[in-house]
Formats: structure tokens, C-alpha cells, sequence
């Protein structure tokens, strides 16, 4: 049996120790790593999905003035997309890294109110990592916009 | 102003448990606050401030509310992440979920299991405690328990014992820090150490009024106890001029004796049990509870 003061104080390490789940759970990496720069996609879509025949899709690219287009230099989302059938569409999300120094990267696609967070991982220097998402859509029309999340 | 107040403070376990809860409270709201500023994925965000009805559960019900916390964490996690599975399908977020639900379940159990030991720790010392802080002597509740069974052996085998006290008044020591106050009271507990017998008991207490040092003498009689106490005055007396304190009159001191002074000897004792329940507030009543359990139902 494990003495009465070693209990205790394993049980305030303990107490201590368990706050480190949260943290970690923000983590450096992944989904959820912190930021250094946050931009909007070049390339936001509108997706009209009808009841018969392939989705609909049109692209348009915003131009604001005295705005920097691309907060994140040297790293470009570009968003891309195909039709999957009647109401698939497969969202391609590429993350291109011109610059000289390796990050981690991930995507939060917002269509309407839904966001979907898209883990990219690392992409070295001078290097492109993408990954493809397939939504499934009502009838309707949609807006897709994607955000790109950098950190360290 | 009562004699509660003028006691240092010292936090009972339920202050603990207070004080332990609002900093986690404000461990975790600052975590979140800090994802927030970072920028960090709303639904993340959402996902961190759900430890917090963890933290709080269990705290109140140990592993099992811990546990049951943490999976009712993990569902409202992954309702709030439901209408993107519907848009995207469920496998890429099930190592997401399943990860979330791992840490709200780990959290409530690994904090659930530490805060009853804690708690239980806490509970212990209170019932338990026999040690002065200030001047590592036995306290006011030592003094009782002592006293208690050394009546019980005078009566049985018809011996005696002593019981010596020196007061020094509060007052003197009002000149001197908090710190320098603490170090005038470890040198007179040390010096009462070695001035006694290893079969002798030395106690330190302290009421509104006084810091009272006393001394369980056994097998001692009247004679010798008063000149113990008179020395013992004495000494203290001139260490304490050494070391700067004001003294307006010489030390106050009694020695009384079982068989002999009952009356006094009561006395004493009522004054030592006011200070111990001063200084123990809980543990009547947990001592209550514990008997209530041990006895069970029928009673």
C-alpha cells in the first residue's frame, strides 16, 4: 500500500498533471496549432447542386482595395474542385509553400455556417501539400470559402 | 473582535477545496482565453471551455461524476462538430472525437481520483493534526488527548502528574515582524525542548490573548512542577529581552497537579479545547459524520 503522504502528493502532481490535457489538446501541430497568419482562399466557390446532372460550380475571385490580398506571404491556398456524381463534390485544397522555411498548415472550409476543419500537416520549403474532401450537398445553392491557418 | 480573528489564518479543507476549484476554474478559462487569442478553431476553443463542467463535476462527485463528465463532454463535442460530419462524413473526424473523448474522460478521472485524495488527505490532517505550525510542539488537541489519558492512568494505577504553562502576552510581541515574531516563537519551542525530560510533553497554543506553552509532566508532583515552571518563566522571560521584546511584567505561569487540582485542571483544559476548536472548526462535525457511518443505519 502506497503511503499516506506519497499518496497525497502524487495525487497533487496529479492535480496538477491533468491540466496539461487541455494544453495539449490546443496543440502545436495539427488542427488546432496556433496561429501566426490567417488568409482567405483566392478562390471562393458557389456551388449550385440540382436535381439532375453534375453540381454547378462558379468561382470568383475578390478584389479589395488598400487590402493585402495574401496576409501569409509565400504561402498560397488555392482551392480547386471537381464533381463526384449527382450531389458529391471534391474539394481540393492545396497549400503551396514558396518560402524557405517549413510550416504547419491547415485549412477551415466554411460552407455556410459549417465549418470543416482540413488538417494539411507539414509542408516543407519550396514544396505543395494538398488533401481532397468530399462534400456531400442538398439541393440548393452553397458558398464555399476557405481559410488558411498557418503556424510555426 | 473574536478570538477567531485574531488567530492566524489557517485555511480549514473546505477553504482548500475552494481555493483549489477557482484555480483551476481560472487555469482552464485562461487556456481557452489564450486559444481564443491565438486564433484557434472556434469549435476548439468550445472543445476547451467543455473541460470545465469536467473540472466542476468532479470536484463535487470524484471519478465516477469525473467520468460521467467526461463522455457528456465528448457527445456535446461531437454534436457541435455534427453538421460537418454531415457534410463530410463521420471518418474524418472520428480520431478528432475519439481523441477528445480519451482527454475529457482522463481528465475526469485522473482529477476526480486526485481531488478525493486530496480531499481525504485534507480530512485526515484535520482529524488528526497534533502539530503546532509555529513552533513544531504539539498543539491545543494534543494537549487534550494527553491530558485525557494521563488522568485515565493516574486513576488507574494511582500515580500523579503535572502540567506546567508559561504565558507570553500577545501584546509584547506586536513590536516585532511577522517573521522576527515566528523566530522568537521556534527559539522558545526549542529552548522548552531541551529543557525537558524525554517522558514530558511540550505544547504550544495560542487564544486571542496569549501564546500559552505547556508542559505534560508525568509522574512529577506539586513541588517539583512549580519549580520547573518558575525556572522555566524565568528563562523565557530573559530570552525574550535578548531578543528585543518589550516585557511590561514578568511572564505569567501556573503549575497545577492531578490528583489534587481538578478544578483548574478542568479549567485548563476547557480553555485548550476552545482553541483547538478555533483551530479545527471541521472536525467535530467530521468526526461526527465518520461515527454516524460507522454506526450504520439501525442507529
Amino acid at each position: 500500500m502506497v503511503p499516506f503522504i506519497l499518496r497525497s502528493r502524487i495525487a497533487l502532481f496529479a492535480f496538477f498533471l491533468m491540466f496539461l490535457i487541455p494544453i495539449l489538446e490546443q496543440s502545436l501541430r495539427g488542427l488546432t496549432h496556433l496561429l501566426v497568419c490567417n488568409s482567405d482562399a483566392k478562390t471562393p466557390f458557389t456551388l449550385v447542386v440540382s436535381e439532375k446532372g453534375d453540381p454547378l460550380m462558379a468561382s470568383s475571385a475578390r478584389l479589395t482595395r488598400d487590402v493585402d490580398p495574401n496576409p501569409c506571404k509565400g504561402l498560397d491556398l488555392n482551392l480547386g474542385a471537381r464533381a463526384e456524381g449527382e450531389d458529391r463534390v471534391a474539394i481540393t485544397v492545396p497549400i503551396s509553400n514558396t518560402t524557405t522555411y517549413g510550416w504547419q498548415g491547415s485549412v477551415r472550409l466554411s460552407l455556410g455556417n459549417t465549418t470543416v476543419p482540413v488538417k494539411i500537416g507539414e509542408i516543407p520549403p519550396k514544396q505543395t501539400r494538398e488533401d481532397t474532401i468530399v462534400f456531400q450537398l442538398p439541393r440548393g445553392l452553397h458558398e464555399l470559402d476557405g481559410s488558411l491557418l498557418l503556424g510555426p | 473582535m473574536s478570538a477567531q480573528a485574531l488567530m492566524v489564518p489557517r485555511m480549514s479543507y473546505t477553504a482548500v477545496r475552494r481555493f483549489l476549484l477557482f484555480a483551476g476554474l481560472i487555469g482552464l478559462v485562461l487556456i481557452a482565453g489564450l486559444g481564443y487569442a491565438r486564433g484557434v478553431d472556434r469549435l476548439e476553443v468550445i472543445a476547451t471551455i467543455l473541460f470545465i463542467p469536467v473540472f466542476v463535476a468532479l470536484f463535487l462527485w470524484g471519478i465516477k461524476g469525473g467520468v460521467c463528465a467526461g463522455l457528456l463532454a465528448a457527445v456535446a463535442y461531437a454534436t457541435l462538430r455534427y453538421p460537418a460530419i454531415q457534410v463530410v462524413g463521420s471518418s474524418r473526424f472520428l480520431g478528432l472525437i475519439l481523441s477528445r473523448t480519451v482527454g475529457y474522460v482522463v481528465f475526469g478521472a485522473m482529477g476526480g481520483w486526485a481531488a478525493s485524495q486530496l480531499e481525504s488527505s485534507l480530512e485526515k490532517l484535520e482529524l488528526y493534526d497534533q502539530v503546532d505550525d509555529e513552533t513544531k510542539l504539539n498543539n491545543a488537541r494534543f494537549f487534550l488527548e494527553n491530558t485525557d489519558m494521563e488522568k485515565s492512568r493516574a486513576q488507574r494505577y494511582q500515580t500523579i502528574f503535572s502540567v506546567a504553562t508559561v504565558d507570553v502576552p500577545r501584546s509584547a510581541l506586536r513590536s516585532l515582524s511577522s517573521r522576527q515574531q515566528q523566530s522568537v516563537l521556534r527559539d522558545l519551542g526549542g529552548m522548552l525542548t531541551s529543557s525537558i525530560r524525554t517522558v514530558d510533553s511540550a505544547v504550544h497554543a495560542r487564544d486571542d490573548l496569549r501564546h500559552r506553552f505547556a508542559v505534560i509532566l508525568p509522574e512529577t508532583g506539586n513541588e517539583g512542577a512549580r519549580i520547573f515552571t518558575q525556572r522555566l518563566a524565568h528563562r523565557f522571560g530573559e530570552q525574550l529581552r535578548r531578543r528585543s521584546v518589550n516585557l511590561e511584567a514578568d511572564l505569567e505561569f501556573a503549575a497545577m497537579t492531578f490528583p489534587g487540582d481538578e478544578t483548574s485542571f478542568s479549567e485548563l483544559q476547557g480553555e485548550f479545547e476552545q482553541i483547538d476548536q478555533i483551530e479545527h472548526p471541521e472536525a467535530s462535525l467530521l468526526r461526527n459524520t465518520s461515527q454516524a457511518e460507522e454506526e450504520g443505519p439501525e442507529h
